[in-house]
């Protein structure tokens, strides 16, 4: 697959007080074309300057930015202008023009681009509205709608110009859960309908889970993991993208582990995904190895649109391991991950 | 019944009309040389799109002088500037150059400030669309800096009656001229009531309708 995005070494310290401060270091990245793309990091890590280095709103201190294999920062004015009539962009705090309507905010990027007549503008604005189910709300202005509606105004008009790229600047971070819900859904039609590429910068993991197809975990401006979300979220290298996960999970790592130190036998971690999810594999292997297990802890969820379960068991059998050992390699043999936990 | 018999009508009038004129020609010139001298202090700001250190810190410069000059002896320092200009320094006309530069310098920080009160999300977003600096300003920053735009004119308009009475005291002509011929120089009272009496009300028109369009605009 042709990469739509690529960072190559891609630096951004700022000046103050004649120091250089290092917000981003060595970044390299390419982003998929069609796929939704995270960047999850706590405030401060660097991501809302990494996302506005792609439409240059900042401006890299090195490093390469390529979109479609051209180097942007290599852009001048009027390459840069037309750059970003082809990425779109939504923001936490939505950044509606308080003065125009529903319609007049849609309409914005299409008047700025002037490729559109009047009559083509109104009739993309109509589709747009209607595409993010605002219809009767067209002519109010931004003051009069809820948070999750503001967000849908920012979503139409990131969509306005047709762009092949579409920047989340923490797009639900100031909506309530269920609001984020249907926004993250909304996003999630979007990418899938419009073939639309989706870079999204976040700190919650759960919108990683729901929405993205990979994900860059980002710490004091450094990529510290990266890869497919499953493979994150189910199995996370790095102290922080644990942190991450266990945050979103309500797990607390030290309080299970006291748990578990009261439990004989062995203690596995037993992560299914797609098919073998809704399998009963963990009941088959187990009868047939002949060996007890007890549940500890688990969770069984989606992960976009994989399915997932993660399950810490106790096993115990009558014969010093040798029948635990030989369900282990069953359970790998069925396209489990086993994990061991002492 | 004597206080309104006295009074000297007809120069009343020609009065209420020169203020009037010197309000209305002073303000389309303050509004006209503010505005876009606003729009530059602001955008060479510090953190703004075209951010210019010295230059922002020379042109502040220059408007922080003439807000500090007080404005009596604004005019007596123009007359020269002003004689070379129009071609006197007295009347309606003479009047409106020191009028304009006085007003002006506020004005512009008025509009300064007002830009600063749009978020800066709302420029960032903006200019993720691909806007160009002079659409950012027209399409954007001034219809959302309107309202705050609008007050500052209405305050700078109610500031400018002020100073059309000050200048009249120098050769200016208007109510402020009636009432030092009148009220000051001849101890007619009532003169000076009923100058003070048209000031007030025109004050109260500018503020009326200035909160008014102030309103209108507003959709916050």
């Amino acid at each position: 697959m042709p990469a739509i995005l690529e960072f190559q070494k891609v630096s951004k310290s700022y000046r103050v007080k004649k120091r250089d401060i290092p917000a981003l270091t060595d970044i390299d990245l390419s982003v998929v074309a069609g796929e939704v793309f995270g960047v999850i990091g706590h405030s401060g890590a660097g991501k809302s300057t990494l996302i506005r280095l792609i439409n240059l709103l900042e401006r890299p201190s090195g490093g390469r930015v390529l979109i479609d294999g051209e180097d942007v920062t290599r852009l001048d004015d009027a390459g840069l202008r037309a750059l970003r009539q082809r990425v779109g962009m939504i923001f936490q705090h939505f950044n509606l023009l308080s003065a125009k309507t529903v319609a007049d905010n849609i309409a914005f990027p299409l008047r700025i681009a002037g490729r559109l007549s009047d009559a083509d503008i109104q009739k993309r604005v109509a589709e747009l509205i209607e595409r993010v189910g605002l219809t009767e709300h067209t002519h109010k202005y931004p003051a009069q709608l809820s948070g999750g509606q503001k967000q849908r105004v920012g979503i139409a008009r990131a969509l306005a110009t047709k762009p092949q790229i579409l920047l989340c600047d923490e797009a639900t971070s100031a909506l309530d859960p269920q609001t984020t819900q249907s926004v993250l859904r909304l996003l999630d039609e979007i990418n899938r309908e419009l073939h639309l590429t989706i870079v999204l910068i976040t700190h919650e993991m759960n919108v990683i889970r729901m929405l993205c197809d990979r994900v860059a975990v980002l710490d004091n401006g450094h990529i510290v993991e990266f890869g497919q979300v499953a493979d994150v979220f189910l199995h996370p290298q790095h102290p922080t993208s644990r942190r991450f996960v266990y945050e979103s999970e309500d797990i607390d790592e030290d309080a299970l582990g006291a748990a578990f130190s009261h439990v004989s036998g062995k203690i596995i971690r037993l992560t299914f995904r797609d098919e073998a999810t809704y399998e009963p594999v963990l009941g088959r292997v187990t009868r047939q190895c002949d060996v007890d297990f007890s549940i500890l802890t688990g969770r069984i969820d989606r992960i976009k649109n994989t399915p997932y379960g993660q399950l810490v068991l106790g096993l115990s059998d009558r014969d010093n391991g040798r029948n635990i050992s030989e369900a282990l390699r069953r359970f790998r043999e069925e396209g489990l991950t086993v994990e061991e936990i002492d | 019944m004597e206080f309104f018999t006295t009074l000297p009508w007809p120069d009343i009038f020609e009065a209420t009309l020169d203020t009037l004129l010197m309000l209305g020609a002073s303000l389309i010139f303050t509004l006209a040389i503010g505005l876009p001298l606003g729009i530059l202090l602001f955008l060479t700001g510090k953190n703004q799109i075209l951010e210019r250190p010295r230059f922002y810190a020379a042109l502040s410069f220059i408007v922080n002088v003439l807000r500090s000059v007080p404005f009596i002896i604004l005019i007596i320092v123009l007359i020269p500037f002003t004689l070379l200009l129009i071609g006197t320094s007295l009347g309606v006309a003479g009047a409106i150059p020191p009028l304009v530069i006085g007003a002006a310098p506020f004005f512009a920080r008025l509009v300064e400030t007002a830009l600063r009160e749009v978020d800066h999300g709302i420029i960032e977003a903006v200019l993720s669309m691909g806007a160009s600096t002079r659409q950012l300003v027209v399409r954007a920053l001034l219809p959302e800096a309107l309202p705050g735009i609008i007050a500052g004119a209405t305050v700078t308009a109610i500031a400018l009656i002020g100073y059309t009475a000050m200048s009249g005291v120098l050769g200016g002509g208007g109510l402020g001229d009636l009432a030092v011929r009148y009220g000051y120089q001849r101890f007619q009272d009532n003169v000076m009531i009923v100058t003070v009496a048209l000031l007030i009300v025109m004050v109260q028109i500018l503020q009326m309708v200035g909160d008014r369009l102030v309103l209108h605009f507003s959709h916050k």
